[in-house]
């Protein structure tokens, strides 16, 4: 999965892209959760801009990857 | 869909005391899931319920109900609130709901020690949105699928945070 870790320090990124067993994040993971879009709402958006996003739609297409869709064109 | 800046603006406006709480408590504090209302829930003072129907009334509040999508027309005053306790309402500016208690927190004072007060509208005047651990104990004893299905993202967004503010700086 891939993460925008702007401004995460060193230990979140490495735990992020790695969640040990027995973690949260890995039980989320295991579970069905794409925490991408929840990654970049937490550590790069501000509430306000959160609350935006909110009003406007969460759904963003260039961020959705699909197997068979590698990446979408802009 | 519901008008958020709108009504939190109002809340605030009318310094309605309220914890935000819900789908749109979930969105702000980074969740992924969407939303369409706004959930609160607000102190049953008088002086409060007073401030809640001026900032609520501009919108002409009207009860939603299943089957009924323009909802059915009330008297929402202050004695209609402190008749009753939770109204779910579809207004001029979208759907909100106003709620004395939490399923498993309580009633307005016990979600006030869940709450955060962050940004969201003005830098200076502040917004109470319940936390993470107060939304992960209100999903759980709500136990519903819709609220079960958020509780993993919510658990580890609890996780990634706790380990960002205690991590050391620098690679």
């Amino acid at each position: 999965m891939v993460y925008c870790t702007i401004g995460m320090k060193d230990a979140t990124r490495k735990f992020l892209h790695d969640p040990p067993p027995g973690s949260k994040t890995r039980a989320a993971i295991e579970f069905g959760t794409d925490l991408s879009m929840t990654v970049r709402n937490m550590f790069v958006l501000s509430p306000a801009e959160r609350l935006d996003r909110l009003q406007h739609g969460q759904i963003d297409l260039r961020s959705i990857r699909r197997p068979a869709q590698p990446e979408l064109k802009r | 869909m519901t008008d958020f800046r709108r009504v939190l603006q109002s809340l605030m406006d009318n310094s309605v005391d309220h914890v935000v709480i819900g789908g749109l408590a979930v969105g702000l504090q980074g969740s992924a899931y969407r939303t369409e209302d706004v959930d609160i829930v607000y102190a049953r003072d008088r002086p409060n319920v007073e401030r809640l129907v001026a900032a609520i009334k501009p919108f002409k509040p009207r009860l939603r109900v299943r089957g009924e999508p323009e909802g059915i027309p009330f008297i929402f005053d202050v004695q209609s609130v402190l008749s009753g306790a939770n109204f779910t309402m579809t207004t001029e500016i979208g759907d909100i709901d106003i709620l004395a208690t939490v399923t498993g927190l309580g009633d307005y004072d016990a979600v006030l020690k869940y709450a955060e007060h962050i940004a969201v509208i003005s830098e200076s005047k502040l917004t109470p949105v319940l936390s993470l651990e107060g939304l992960i104990i209100s999903k759980r004893a709500a136990n519903r699928a819709k609220d079960l299905v958020v509780i993993p993202e919510l658990e580890s967004m609890r996780e990634l945070r706790l380990m960002e503010q205690t991590a050391p700086d620098g690679d």
